[in-house]
């Protein structure tokens, strides 16, 4: 089991070195999600004295959260492609469930980042200084954690594909609907000073959502990344 | 010889549409109007039965998404692809019918409403599903990585249902019209209708995904054949 951690650890390692080397996804997926929050931001000035602005917060967090997470997950087995070393990865003595796990931690650290750094911009922009709580921390590391399952998955289906980007994107959306519901949900109620218990359900589904997809795709992890014809 | 062939073609083409032509007289002529929602109601034999459709769609989908997992063999692919395509064509006719529907009823063309945004959701799935198989060069990989897309948009329905359901119970629909969603029906020709309705889109579904099937069939073997003269060129 160490082992196997180890593995996984020194994969994610990987992609994280490389990253922070760069810093180019994460650059462009903060500024994606910058642009979207000012877009939002400026549209809002016109409800200023109509409405709570604070009602927005949840809502454009996860916007912001799931496009520019959906942009950069999708680069994370296309990389591998554009280097040529998917095939050093496929041909090591690791099952692809191990490959997906590392990629799948290292998608992990990047969203949180971005999360971690869009939060509080968020809050101040839309009035809602609520969203700093300890159960904020649990919601946003389960939607993220959500949303790094499906789109490690994804990223494994649309790389070697030219348009990876936007077939990734395409299928990355939808699926995590029903993460981005219970998400904006639950951070809805924490600004609104809702107990723990008041959203429980929600956060239930953001669980039930990481078991099965995780369940889901490590059992079919190896048929998305078979390379035969 | 070839008379007879066509006649075989023909046969399930009449039977469609001599279902259809029953339908409308039965829809516009036999029931009457139901009372409370008037002229508007009539659109229900189309809605409820391109619903009832696209969701056999896809469950027909991931059943044969599944099977070809197993068994590897290509017809089940092409049944999967042609049922999705026929699906999203019911799908997209459903989302069309209920916003005709819900303006007059309900007072406004979209809710939150759960089935509604879960219909919505899956259509979009599908609609990457479809794409998906369009932009992958074709090949085994393409099949086995189409199929399970259908799987995980399977396995997402009931969870996209159930965050969907929870948050209408969060924020009800908004319903401002004059008549909800159950005023009145209760006359038993409007259910013999309905339920005649669902059977000609069933038969309506089979014949166009039969006709989506065979032009699967027919481009997979253009793919064959061109790959099989790409061979014979390599080798010379």
């Amino acid at each position: 089991m160490m082992k196997i951690l180890k593995i996984v650890w020194i994969i994610a390692k990987k992609d994280l070195v490389t990253e922070f080397r760069g810093k180019d996804l994460l650059i462009s997926q903060l500024v994606f999600s910058i642009l979207t929050i000012s877009i939002f931001a400026v549209i809002s000035t016109s409800f200023v004295g109509t409405i709570d602005r604070s009602v927005l917060a949840g809502g454009v967090f996860f916007t912001a959260l799931t496009f520019s997470g959906g942009i950069s997950f999708s680069r994370s087995f296309s990389s591998e492609y554009e280097k040529g070393t998917h095939i050093t990865l496929l041909v090591a003595p690791i099952g692809n469930e191990i490959i997906y796990l590392g990629k799948l931690l290292a998608n992990f650290v990047f969203i949180t980042i971005s999360a971690l750094i869009t939060l509080p911009l968020v809050a101040v922009i839309f009035d809602a200084l609520q969203i700093f709580s300890p159960e904020t921390i649990l919601v946003v590391l389960l939607a993220n954690l959500g949303f790094a399952i499906a789109g490690t998955t994804y990223s494994a289906i649309g790389a070697g594909l030219k348009s990876f980007q936007l077939l990734v994107t395409l299928l990355f959306v939808p699926s995590v609907f029903p993460n981005i519901l219970a998400g904006v949900q639950s951070l809805q109620m924490i600004i609104d000073g809702q107990p723990i218990s008041e959203f429980s359900q929600w956060l239930a589904i953001m669980a039930g959502f990481i078991f099965i997809f995780l369940l889901a795709s490590l059992l079919m992890i190896d048929l998305i990344m078979e390379e035969s014809i | 010889m070839a008379s007879t062939y066509y006649l075989k073609q023909l046969v399930p083409l009449i039977v469609v549409a001599s279902f259809l032509i029953v339908n409308y007289w039965l829809i516009f002529i036999w029931v009457p109007t139901e009372i409370n929602q008037g002229l508007v109601q009539k659109i229900f034999y189309l809605h409820i039965p391109v619903a009832w459709v696209s969701m056999v769609a896809i469950v027909v989908t991931a059943i044969f998404s599944f099977l070809y997992l197993w068994k590897r063999n290509e017809k089940y692919d092409q049944i999967a692809y042609s049922t999705a395509q026929t699906g999203l064509l019911f799908g997209l006719m459903m989302l069309v019918t209920g916003m005709i529907w819900a303006y007059p009823v309900w007072g406004t063309w979209w809710t939150g409403e759960a089935k509604l945004t879960t219909a919505l959701i899956l259509f979009l799935i599908y609609v990457a599903y479809i794409l998906f198989r369009n932009f992958y060069p074709p090949g085994g990989k393409r099949n086995r990585i189409a199929a399970v897309i259908a799987l995980l948009g399977a396995i997402d329905t009931p969870i996209i249902y159930y965050a969907a359901d929870i948050w209408q119970q969060n924020h009800p629909p908004a319903v401002i019209a004059p008549t909800s969603e159950s005023a009145g029906i209760a006359s038993s020709e409007i259910y013999i209708v309905l339920f005649f309705s669902v059977i000609t889109m069933t038969l309506l579904f089979t014949l166009i995904t039969s006709f989506t099937y065979r032009i699967q069939k027919a481009n997979n073997l253009l793919e064959f054949v061109k790959s099989q003269k790409f061979y014979a060129n390599y080798n010379n």
